[in-house]
């Protein structure tokens, strides 16, 4: 062990660090065993035939054995993908494969990611660029899947109509929000790190209303998970000792090299793999995750399957835009609005404000913390409000919140500061 | 191959307005496209520009290419002119050089097109 961490002080073959997300998979693995759920198979199922809609917490819908199998498929998956295709390893690459392993936990299934990454590949050969190329925005776009979810196993329709349905509306969806997402980012400028999150929910605010007015309204639900699961906290806690750890060992001037991050604004793109390296890099991510992980629990949260999307996607980003100088006035703009709305901080939809509020991590870090503080501060009455918009069909929902915010707040601060000029 | 054009104009605005922000009193372009690659020429007066200066554009702009990163993120190019946008710029093109020569900057970029 000793001998592969000492050798990753030398830079490494692309292939060989890909390979330390196998960690990832290989956790959730042996949690299905510790878990030991008699009836794994038939609750994995449950998550795979479930509607997926926001918030829907599979470890409520088929316990923590089920939950993880589900989570440990989609990452063993997608990073089979990536050495498929051979992907340069990059900060993108992490906030993407941490993001779906997260909302693997709340919305995202084998059965509604396939037809995404479909849309993906259609949408390469029909623009005549590699796959390889876009495969990064696919994997983001994952937050599409309870559209497919939804179609199929939601609405009502029947057998084979509904599976056609799912799969090709989502292949559609998978097409489509590549060319949106990318237009979209100049809305806020790349300040509002979760764009996929804004572009997903424009496209299901119109998916929405075109099935409300064909007569197939969406119910949102609210399944969570609300046991102190041993199992769950522990694999939280391996991940970000796991990320420190290696880094650690991985990087021999390490406090020196994370330092040259934190003057990093986040803004879009940000990744950090190329200032401060591979070792700072994973050190990164592995505080913030702590962090986070931390905040939760001395907020007195449940660690659930919503609180694991919204830590995971920041360790994920932890690589390309956020660390803890701009993401602590983010977690107190979010703190103090959420306490001027009276909301309860132990809530778990409160601490998914919270957590999820660092997507505008990019204006504290640009603008300073006073901005960071406004920015996580609106931040949670937006979020409230627009999730009924697209019927919980986008799972980042609070990317879409964060987009609008980004979008106002970028002007209004470029205003004051004499942008015309 | 609209798009690769823009994506050329992108850089070309990218760095106009880079250029233009450090206070140059002179600003020249030229664009030479050949068969899939091209070379961008900018020639500026600048008194004021150090060599360490421009050492930290030239790193910024030689970070690795990332096509990854060019399909999603390159729409951001060109439109704000302000901190991470010549790391986007950095990540479209394959090699930048550049020198100092009688108060002016010569910056030299080089893109190949590929899928």
């Amino acid at each position: 062990m000793m001998e592969f961490l000492t050798m990753l002080k030398k830079p490494l073959p692309n292939r060989l660090r890909v390979t330390l997300l196998f960690y990832f998979p290989l956790i959730c693995f042996l949690g299905v065993f510790i878990a030991n759920d008699p009836q794994v198979l038939d609750n994995f199922v449950k998550i795979q035939l479930s509607p997926a809609i926001l918030l829907t917490d599979y470890l409520e819908v088929g316990g923590v054995g089920a939950t993880l199998l589900n989570v440990g498929l989609i990452a063993l998956m997608n990073i089979l993908l990536f050495h498929y295709l051979k992907l340069p390893y990059t900060g993108l690459m992490f906030a993407a494969f941490f993001t779906i392993f997260g909302f693997s936990f709340l919305g995202m299934t084998l059965v509604n990611l396939i037809p995404i990454y479909l849309g993906g590949l259609v949408y390469s050969r029909f623009a005549k660029i590699k796959f390889r190329s876009i495969i990064m925005l696919s994997v983001f776009a994952g937050t599409l899947g309870p559209v497919v979810s939804h179609l199929i196993f939601g609405y009502g329709f029947s057998g084979a109509w509904a599976w056609f349905l799912g799969i090709s509306i989502g292949i559609l969806m998978g097409f489509f929000v590549i060319p949106i997402a990318r237009h979209l980012l100049k809305f806020h400028d790349g300040y509002n790190l979760y764009n996929i999150g804004f572009a997903a929910g424009i496209m299901g605010i119109i998916f929405v209303s075109v099935m409300k007015s064909l007569g197939y309204p969406t119910v949102r639900v609210a399944l969570l998970y609300q046991v102190h699961d041993s199992v769950i906290l522990t694999l939280m806690i391996m991940s970000c000792l796991y990320l420190i750890t290696v880094g650690f060992f991985a990087e021999a001037e390490l406090i020196k090299k994370w330092k040259l991050i934190l003057p990093i604004s986040g803004r879009a793109i940000s990744d950090f793999t190329e200032p401060a390296g591979f070792g700072a890099t994973l050190f990164n991510m592995g505080i913030v995750g702590l962090m986070s992980t931390v905040l939760v629990l001395i907020l007195g949260g449940v660690v659930n399957g919503f609180m694991l999307a919204g830590i995971y996607t920041i360790i994920g980003f932890g690589a390309f835009g956020k660390h803890p100088k701009n993401i602590w006035p983010i977690f107190a703009g979010s703190i103090l609005s959420s306490m001027v709305l009276g909301l309860p901080l132990s809530a778990t939809t409160t601490l998914g404000s919270i957590l999820f509020a660092t997507t505008l991590v990019p204006i504290a870090g640009a603008y300073g913390p006073f901005w960071g503080i406004v920015a996580g501060f609106m931040h949670v009455f937006v979020v409230r409000q627009v999730g009924d918009f697209h019927g919980g069909l986008n799972l980042y929902n609070n990317g879409f919140a964060g987009g609008l915010v980004a979008g106002v707040l970028i002007i209004i601060i470029q205003t004051l500061k004499g942008g015309e000029k | 191959m609209r798009t690769h054009i823009k994506r050329i104009t992108s850089i070309v605005d990218e760095i106009m307005t880079y250029l233009l922000l450090e206070n140059f009193s002179k600003l020249s372009v030229s664009v030479e496209p050949k068969g899939k690659s091209t070379k961008l020429h900018f020639i500026s007066e600048n008194d004021s520009m150090t060599q360490k200066q421009l050492d930290e554009i030239l790193a910024t702009l030689n970070q690795p290419r990332q096509i990854e990163l060019e399909t999603y993120y390159w729409t951001l190019v060109g439109e704000s002119g302000v901190d991470m946008s010549l790391n986007v710029v950095g990540r479209m093109i394959d090699s930048a050089h550049g020198y100092l020569e009688n108060g002016s900057i010569v910056l030299i970029l080089h893109r190949e097109e590929v899928e």
